[in-house]
């Protein structure tokens, strides 16, 4: 396999043939790879990184839109983080195929999945940072002694990370705009002990289900809709008010003619399945 | 203190932050900690402490972190050193204010990037500001559009005689960062002109 077919696999990703398979093609790469290194060619060898992450990249959506299918929320949330984060690192190395092998597609729908899960909240570290040392040659990262090798850069066709070997934790915070998404707050069951999944998945349960191919366009329209204090009764006064302003009910929107609550309007590309409601009430 | 425009808002919530544009805020405010403040600390070793007192850049650490006593830096404090050591006018040293066996990083919880402050002699402040903003564009890539950031400059006017400075204190997002801070600088009080070998009156202002 050449680079080439490589490339014109990565560039039918949305209408992948069955071969060869990914992992055919992730081994095809690390052998042309090892060989483009030992030639000492570093062009070659970081263009063939590049092609690795981008291939990595569509697999994690592809596997995101497949969990989303079959309702493994959770997981799917974090492929979509682990395509962002590899999208970061190929962002300042690959710039020709953005397009053709669908990433600024990706990015953009990656961006908008997550806009419509229910996490809010977050658990996170807080650390120090004692030593850690260059992925590439193994140094001490200091800032005025160390190596030369730049963080993010591609030397013999690996990514120069730094990793953290001795560290002090102080302690695990609860956030809404995390470092990382992968660590949403679960709640754990009275009676068995274990995790359960608490949230609400009707929002990302209707716009996955109006879709047919993941490469499809769709968009979402963020407004509100005045619904009657009557939808509500079930709320006290005290509890937080369902326009979801974190305020109280009775101070908020109870003294007024309705309560504003968000409202989202899909629109797609191609038409939903028939039979799909074109209206849902999620209390 | 001087609070220079903008306003002081909560994070929105994490799901609606696209929607939501997050207001600046900048804080001016009068500091001791000068050029000299930093080259003279007892914690410095002497080669430190002589390395620190020809520069007129220097990237200073927090003072401790919850229980942790020592110097601490934010989380990319490398990079940035790095950077404005390869970017900075020529003649314009750049330091940090830690022993190099004593540097360590603190990485917080949100994805607020916080960068470590940086004092900086006046005529080279919007040059500096430049630098972060670079910076920046570098470690946040496509992010750097939608990223808020904190960040801490000191303006050292000190004139050999009198030691002052001006701390700027910035935070908001990324892309307004230099706009923002650059208005703060040049609306900062001009140091008296002083006067230069033969009696000519040198007026410091910074580089357009």
């Amino acid at each position: 396999m050449t680079i080439e077919d490589v490339e014109r696999y990565l560039t039918s990703v949305a209408n992948r043939p069955p071969t060869p398979t990914t992992e055919q093609l992730s081994d095809a790469l690390r052998s042309l790879k090892l060989a483009a290194v030992g030639r000492g060619d570093e062009q070659e060898a970081k263009r063939l990184w590049c092609l690795e992450q981008a291939l990595k990249v569509q697999d994690l959506y592809l596997d995101a839109f497949q969990a989303l299918k079959r309702k493994q929320f959770y997981d799917a949330w974090c492929a979509f983080e682990r395509a962002e984060v590899v999208l970061g690192f190929l962002e300042r190395h690959e710039a020709a195929h953005r397009k053709t092998f669908r990433l600024d597609f990706i990015a953009e729908y990656v961006e908008k999945w997550q806009s419509l899960f229910p996490y809010k909240v977050f658990f996170s570290p807080e650390y120090l940072e004692v030593k850690k040392v260059c992925s590439i040659c193994g140094e001490v990262v200091l800032p005025r002694t160390g190596c030369y090798h730049k963080l993010g850069e591609i030397y013999g066709g690996e990514m120069c990370c730094h990793v953290v070997t001795e560290l002090e934790v102080f302690g695990i915070g609860m956030v809404e705009n995390p470092v990382q998404k992968y660590s949403v707050a679960f709640l754990r069951d009275e009676v068995t002990g274990k995790q359960r999944d608490h949230y609400n998945y009707a929002v990302v349960e209707y716009a996955i289900a109006g879709l047919q191919n993941p490469f499809d366009h769709w968009l979402v329209e963020r407004t509100t809709r005045l619904q009657p204090h009557s939808l509500f009764r079930h709320i006290g006064r005290n509890e937080p008010c369902p326009c979801e302003s974190k305020k109280k009910y009775k101070k908020c929107c109870l003294n007024r003619e309705g309560v504003l609550r968000p409202h989202l309007q899909f629109h797609w590309s191609v038409p939903p399945p028939p039979g799909m409601p074109t209206e849902v009430y999620i209390p | 203190m001087k609070k220079l425009g903008g306003t002081t808002v909560g994070h929105p919530s994490y799901n609606s932050r696209m929607d939501n544009p997050v207001n600046h805020t900048l804080v001016c405010d009068n500091t001791d900690r000068t050029l000299t403040y930093w080259s003279s600390l007892d914690s410095l070793s002497p080669e430190t402490k002589s390395a620190i007192g020809r520069a007129s850049i220097i990237i200073v650490p927090d003072d401790g972190f919850r229980d942790h006593s020592g110097p601490v830096f934010p989380v990319g404090t490398v990079e940035f050193f790095r950077l404005l050591r390869e970017r900075s006018p020529r003649g314009a040293a750049v330091e940090i204010a830690v022993n190099e066996s004593e540097y360590k990083e603190v990485a917080l919880h949100s994805e607020l990037v916080r960068l470590a402050g940086v004092i900086v002699e006046y005529v080279l402040a919007p040059v500096v500001a430049g630098l972060i903003v670079e910076y920046l564009k570098t470690r946040l890539g496509s992010r750097f559009s939608k990223s808020e950031v904190e960040a801490s400059m000191t303006v050292d006017q000190s004139d050999g005689v009198n030691h002052k400075a001006w701390q700027i204190t910035y935070r908001g997002p990324a892309p307004t960062f230099e706009s923002v801070v650059g208005g703060a600088i040049a609306s900062l009080p001009r140091p008296e002109p002083k006067e230069a070998v033969g009696g000519e009156i040198v007026r410091q202002d910074p580089p357009k």
